[in-house]
């Protein structure tokens, strides 16, 4: 039930894929997807394909690994957005600190 | 055999009390062998029901073990008058006895017992139920334990929660938030707000507003307010405009507020005297304004930034949206709460639907329409985030004039001679805006708070005119066709940032008077200068959008000249304390 951040390392990539609502509720389990991971990857990918909504904590929280990942020099594309949050993106202009080509 | 008999070898290292209430000898004799090797309990005997009330109120026993038939006082009595020495408490009452009655075993329970025991006993089954029983009752006490500890913890909570929302709102709120034209909604979710509401003018009479909402709700959200509040107001006071605050709360939240909080914020400034307004939004969804006579929106303002508090080096100033205002006007605001908020559906409340509300409803019924409507979309569905509405009539503002905060100087300083001058160039006029400081400088010198304002109007409109028509030779006739006015601000930024070799000096002379001073201000540009007399006659035409406010200079001044073809404008001010 709790299993809604998963995380799979493969080709120096780590890719984080989130289920249900991104908020407050997936901090811990987020933060441990990427620092858990074996080796510092290049680049990350944050699949948002199942979710609908995300609120500013979560917004929060992927500054927090922007931090983590070499703040302006990290690599992190957020992939499969709904028509909702890419809205959200753009209110924010969080498009400036991630890629979101998808 | 009145008193009561403790098992002496127990009377040291117990962790349970058992008070065993039975006035047959052979009875207690039988279960204090039975328990004779649970060095953990420390057992308590008494004979009747009387005594066995005392010995509970005096050793408040984990366990009682009951006989039904007593003389005197019976079991079942002795268990109602325990029951009701201990409300709210958990007494285990195990009842022992040699009825087999179904009726008589079922009131075992009626007044409160938790079991029984059939006599005669088999030692196994009376301990196991002893030693449940006790477990039971530990359970219970641990979490009485941890129950009054949170109780406890939550009062001193919200506590400390009042005495910092007092602090919270005496930071936050100015008067300009009630007066009139101006109206707003807030409904925080959590005793603090993480939407954050300020107002104040600026001292040329421009009223600067902020709407901001934190990342998360309640403490952690609020945290970060009151230092926003102090930049917004102590800029504000000072003459910052927007660019200028929004760069400095920036710099102050990217420094101390944690990863991962930061402010959506939307700030605004409205000049009364020009109609105009100016706005940088970063992450506000609702920033729109709305032609009260024709029921339409005439404007969305889009976020063109990033929210305040992510990244150091944001630019605020080229993302600054200008516009005049125009008759029958106001702006409205929503936080992301209003926004997405969500009913039974998973539906979003949106834009749409306010846009909806201000078309459908009556001019002034807007805000309190918008309200409606969302609290009848959300229906039973919980209040996610904070929701705040704010919307601004300019021409009912208009009315309200702003409270000069007049600091009365206990000692004025008499009038002394002082001159001070300052030379721009390109580099400072691109970079920052230097009247603040001027302004406060005088301030310290001759302690004139009361005329702080107009002085500030005055170098200010002084100044505007060189940069804008002598150092960037814009035209303000552009300002008249439609959408000029934003266009004008368009080349304003473009010309500056291409700015070279261009200087402008303030002069700034004082001399005493009898009851005050004169003072002199001379403003000077190596602009290639402006046809003067044009402008001359447009100052005359009060109804025209530009020029107003070098009318109000000139209704300010003793006199006001300009020279060398424009270059040169020169106000003279007399202030006096009579």
């Amino acid at each position: 039930m709790n299993q809604q951040v998963n995380s799979s390392y493969q080709g120096n990539v780590l890719t984080i894929r989130i289920d249900g609502t991104f908020d407050l509720s997936k901090q811990a389990a987020f933060r441990q997807s990427y620092e858990m991971a074996p080796n510092k990857p290049s680049s990350y990918v944050v699949d948002m394909r199942t979710v609908e909504y995300m609120d500013s904590a979560a917004f929060g929280m992927l500054l927090v690994l922007r931090d983590y990942a070499g703040g302006d020099k990290a690599n992190i594309s957020i992939i499969n957005m709904s028509s909702v949050i890419k809205k959200s993106f753009s209110l924010l202009n969080f498009d400036r600190l991630f890629k979101t080509s998808k | 055999m009145n008193s009561a008999i403790i098992k002496e070898s127990d009377a040291e290292g117990y962790q349970s009390t058992i008070l065993v209430i039975d006035d047959d000898m052979v009875s207690i004799d039988i279960i204090s062998a039975i328990l004779k090797s649970e060095r953990s309990y420390r057992i308590i005997f008494a004979n009747d029901g009387v005594q066995g009330l005392n010995l509970h109120k005096k050793f408040k026993p984990d366990l009682i073990i009951m006989d039904i038939l007593m003389e005197g006082v019976d079991g079942y009595q002795t268990t109602i008058n325990i029951m009701k020495h201990s409300p709210g408490e958990f007494v285990p009452v195990i009842f022992v006895t040699a009825i087999r009655d179904p009726i008589a075993l079922s009131h075992c329970f009626d007044v409160g017992g938790i079991d029984y025991i059939e006599k005669p006993y088999n030692p196994t089954v009376l301990r196991s139920k002893i030693k449940t029983f006790l477990e039971l009752k530990k359970l219970y006490k641990e979490t009485q334990a941890q129950h009054y500890q949170l109780q406890e913890h939550n009062r001193a909570l919200v506590g400390n929660y009042r005495i910092a929302e007092e602090l919270f709102k005496k930071v936050m709120y100015t008067e300009v938030l009630d007066a009139p034209g101006f109206s707003y909604s807030l409904s925080p979710i959590a005793i603090f707000n993480g939407d954050i509401l300020m107002a104040a003018y600026q001292p040329s009479g421009e009223l600067n507003v902020i709407l901001g909402d934190f990342t998360g709700h309640g403490i952690s959200a609020a945290i970060g307010a009151i230092p926003v509040a102090d930049i917004f107001y102590s800029m504000t006071s000072k003459g910052f405009g927007i660019a200028d605050i929004a760069r400095e709360i920036n710099t102050k939240l990217c420094r101390i507020m944690p990863r991962g909080l930061f402010l959506a914020a939307c700030i605004l400034s409205y000049s009364h005297s020009n109609k105009t307004f100016s706005i940088c939004n970063a992450g506000i969804p609702v920033a729109m304004f709305y032609s009260k006579e024709r029921k339409k929106i005439s404007r969305q303002f889009i976020s063109k930034n990033l929210p305040l508090g992510i990244h150091a080096d944001t630019d605020y100033s080229g993302s600054i949206d200008n516009r005049q205002i125009k008759e029958h006007e106001s702006i409205m605001l929503c936080t992301d709460g209003v926004v997405e908020s969500t009913n039974s559906n998973k539906e979003m409340y949106g834009v749409q639907r306010i846009i909806d509300c201000l078309e459908k409803n009556a001019p002034n019924e807007a805000l309190p329409a918008i309200q409606k409507d969302l609290d009848m979309f959300i229906s039973e569905e919980t209040q996610k985030d904070d929701l705040t509405i704010v919307e601004i009539d300019f021409e009912t503002l208009s009315n309200y004039f702003p409270d000069r905060r007049i600091i009365v100087c206990p000692n004025p300083i008499k009038g002394s001679t002082w001159e001070m001058h300052f030379v721009f160039d390109a580099v400072i006029l691109k970079s920052i805006d230097p009247l603040p400081t001027i302004v406060e400088t005088l301030m310290q010198y001759q302690k004139f708070q009361l005329f702080k304002q107009d002085l500030f109007i005055i170098i200010k409109e002084l100044f505007t005119n060189s940069l804008e028509h002598g150092a960037l030779q814009l035209n303000s006739e552009l300002k008249q066709q439609p959408d000029g006015f934003s266009q004008y601000y368009l080349q304003r930024q473009q010309r500056l940032a291409d700015l070279v070799d261009s200087e402008i000096s303030i002069h700034i002379a004082h001399t005493p008077t009898e009851q005050g001073g004169v003072i002199t201000i001379t403003v000077r540009d190596n602009g290639s200068g402006f046809d003067f007399d044009k402008f001359q006659t447009r100052i005359d035409d009060a109804g025209s959008y530009h020029g107003r406010g070098i009318l109000l200079v000139n209704s300010l001044c003793r006199s006001l000249k300009y020279s060398n073809h424009g270059r040169q404008a020169q106000a003279v001010y007399e202030w006096s304390v009579h």
